[in-house]
């Protein structure tokens, strides 16, 4: 049997058991396995860990920092390439201080590996704070994500000034075996860092409980795990010289991983902003479960490999594309739905470009991956545009969605500048498509002018490299603007913007003695600032809650009926909550995903799938929240939740069930 | 039902999102880049080099790539001067 079929199986058992595991949530993670885990993140390295920040948002803030500059000189190595073909003498001057860019392969690898670590870092970042707000509302280790960045950009800084360092020293580092040697210390150093990251955020979903994942939460975990598994599988495959391993993993690493980190941005920014639910559940399934099992069509290599295994290889390289437009289309219908909130958001704006673009990338992507496979592989230098543009332009534009979504969410503040980074969003969009097909549409007048097989006839394409070049560097300036503006939000004295009411609902507050809480946690509760504060002696009902006196203008005539075809899933929903023995303000936590303070309709709805209840159309949903919304700000908090439980409890005589019994 | 004669009244712009400089900017350098593009793709080359405007960076600035690696260190440059001057003001 080939190694290919043993790798393949191997990496596909573990991940399916990965799948399964987390298909019904990460809650039956065994306590003492969380406790080790939490050991391992929070005290390990010993020293190292405590030096830095552990406050709420810090470890995905550093991730997308460091993703964001990361990003601008890809970008700057992305428009050298470009001009490298059209004048490769162009910074010949630069000679003198050592620059060296050989035939430009060098540049070529150096943009894909800067552009790679700038996806992993912002598409992690991200998706750190999208399993935050699934979980507690932080990572399970803020300090231990933050040294890991760190550290990664150590590593991959370590492979760039080491054959300096050898370079005094007169060794050649790109000669074998050293080059080797080096290239699989790297991959491991990779994979090896990653599974501190993979474990928090494991830990992290775990504080979920019982409630299925989150579809973006689902492919983070999902494409970090494949990701060490590449990486491992490059370190032993390159140890061995076992080449169809090697394959397999540049397969997972530079296919499955962006793709599933991109989705999970996607799955992720778009249905929040839209506030609706993800469009069609069959396309999130195929997005979530084709996409491991077939072959992307994305940086396709030569498999040399035998006739059965190449065909085999192209038919799940055709079925590859199908996950990759499951996903767009599901995304693009779900952002359709919202479209009024979306195009008010500049990090939604950019998914939802991101995934106009990506089937066209896709399709482009398949028909030179194909010719590179089982073709002539005449379609080379168009595949390396197609598979670099894609990675620019999709995968950019989902970094900026997911930190101008998500960056604010970290660290509390409203984004600065929203024009600058919708138009920074539009930069990178318009750069990258454009000098896609102006590079595209040179080497396809390459190719015209050599198969007409004139003698002595080639075709002067560098002047779209040229323009192509040109049009790219707008894609530059958004990556420099988008920066700027991360940076403004982050260090900008402006804290998280929460509206305030004069006018509040509650006239007083009871404070129970001994108890701590916040003002923003008091606002989220409805106080305003004329509320009475009265703090009394500690009174615990069942539940251990805070008790919470309001005014009794709150009971009156404007408390709606609910609608006749909620009414049913409420009561059902107050069953539940008595049944599983929750305070209400137990419940409050558990459904205010934001930790905005308040509940909206689609945290609402979230709420109700996991527990049982008859499902709801988010129509219904949100009248539903309505009908509860005493104060009219079209959200809940949790006066206002809790006197909708009370009185669905009176009005139905709801007990627990063990108590009925 | 005929057509009103009298336009409605409108609100004169004077809003100035933080985009707007930036577009401005960007347009300006931008038709810039149009006419050392024309001057390259199409032969006449009569665009100077900055080496020739510069006689200080005679060897550095012989390839038009130089025109726009500037706007690079621009970028760069203000991205550090944000950072140091966001903190400071901090």
């Amino acid at each position: 049997m080939e190694l290919i079929f043993i790798a393949g199986g191997a990496l596909l058992a573990l991940l399916f058991l990965l799948a399964q595991s987390l298909s019904k949530g990460v809650g039956t993670v065994g306590g003492a396995f969380k406790q080790i885990g939490l050991f391992v993140l929070q005290k390990n390295p010993p020293g190292l860990v405590d030096i830095f920040d552990d406050k709420d948002g810090s470890g995905s803030r550093t991730w997308m920092n460091f993703g964001m500059l990361w990003f601008v000189f890809a970008t700057l190595l992305g428009f050298l390439l470009g001009w490298h073909t059209y004048d490769p003498t162009a910074l010949d001057s630069l000679a003198s201080v050592g620059w060296d860019y050989d035939d430009g392969s060098s540049l070529k690898d150096a943009t894909l590996n800067f552009l790679s670590i700038a996806l992993l870092y912002g598409l992690v970042g991200s998706g750190m704070v999208a399993a935050a707000r699934n979980g507690n509302g932080r990572l399970a280790s803020e300090a231990n994500a933050s040294m890991v960045a760190l550290l990664l950009s150590v590593v991959l800084l370590a492979t760039y000034i080491l054959p300096f360092i050898f370079g005094f020293l007169d060794i050649d580092t790109s000669e074998n075996p050293i080059r080797t040697v080096l290239y699989s210390l790297e991959t491991l150093a990779v994979g090896l860092l990653l599974i501190p990251v993979f474990i928090n955020i494991l830990i992290t979903a775990a504080n979920r409980g019982e409630q299925e994942l989150q579809t973006s939460v689902w492919f983070l975990i999902m494409g970090i795990a494949a990701y060490i598994l590449s990486m491992l599988y490059m370190f032993f495959g390159e140890l061995a010289d076992a080449t169809q391993m090697v394959w397999l993993a540049e397969r997972v690493a530079y296919g499955w991983v962006p793709l599933a980190l991109m989705f999970s941005v996607g799955y992720h920014v778009i249905p929040m902003t839209a506030k609706q639910p993800i469009w069609s559940g069959s396309l999130r399934g195929a997005s979530m479960f084709l996409l491991f099992i077939t072959i992307p069509p994305f940086f396709m290599t030569d498999a040399s490999a035998s006739n059965f295994v190449t065909n085999l290889g192209a038919i799940l390289l055709t079925l590859g594309v199908l996950p990759i437009f499951a996903a767009s289309v599901n995304l693009l219908m779900t952002a359709s739905s919202g479209l009024s909130a979306v195009v008010k958001q500049p990090g939604a704006i950019a998914a939802t470009m991101a995934f106009i673009a990506l089937p066209f990338f896709a399709i482009g992507g398949y028909f030179t991956a194909m010719d590179t496979f089982v073709g002539t592989g005449d379609l080379g230098t168009m595949g390396d545009i197609v598979n670099m543009s894609m990675m620019f332009t999709v995968g950019g534009l989902l970094v900026l969605a997911g930190v101008f979504t998500n960056y604010p969410n970290a660290i509390g503040k409203p984004l600065a500048t929203p024009s600058t980074a919708t138009l920074a969003t539009w930069l990178v969009f318009v750069g990258g498509v454009a000098s896609t097909l102006t590079y595209l549409t040179g080497e396809f007048t390459a190719n015209a002018v050599a198969a007409s097989e004139i003698e002595d006839v080639g075709a002067i394409n560098g002047g779209f490299y040229l323009t192509g070049a040109a049009l790219f560097y707008l894609a530059s300036i958004g990556a420099i603007l988008s920066t700027l503006v991360v940076i403004r939000t982050g260090i900008a004295s402006t804290g998280r913007s929460i509206e305030v009411n004069d006018a509040s609902d509650v006239a007083t507050y009871t404070l129970t003695s001994g108890s701590s809480t916040t003002i923003r946690d008091l606002i989220g509760r409805g106080v305003g600032v004329d509320t009475t504060l009265v703090v009394s002696e500690t009174e615990i009902n069942e539940g251990g809650s805070t008790v919470i006196a309001v005014d009794s203008a709150l009971h009156n005539d404007e408390v709606k009926e609910f609608p006749t075809t909620a009414s049913t899933v409420m009561v059902e929903f107050v069953q539940y909550l008595t049944n599983t023995n929750q305070s209400v303000f137990e419940l409050f936590r558990g459904m205010d995903l934001d930790d905005s303070g308040k509940i909206d309709s689609r945290e609402f709805l979230a709420a109700l799938e996991a527990s049982d209840v008859e499902a709801l159309s988010s129509l219904e949903a949100a009248e539903l929240v309505e009908s509860m919304d005493l104060d009219g700000d079209g959200e809940l908090n949790l006066p206002e939740l809790d006197i909708a439980i009370a009185q669905i409890k009176r009005d139905h005589d709801i007990v627990a069930a063990q108590e009925e019994e | 039902m005929t057509n009103s004669r009298a336009l409605p009244d409108t609100t004169v712009g004077m809003g100035e999102p933080a985009a707007s400089r930036i577009v401005l900017t960007l347009f300006f350098v931008g038709i810039l880049g149009l006419y050392s593009l024309f001057s390259n793709v199409f032969g006449w080359d009569n665009l100077p080099l900055l080496g020739e405007i510069v006689p200080l960076v005679q060897n550095l600035g012989g390839s038009g790539i130089w025109y726009y690696l500037i706007g690079f260190l621009i970028g760069i440059g203000a991205i550090v001067a944000t950072l140091v001057g966001e903190v400071l003001a901090e």
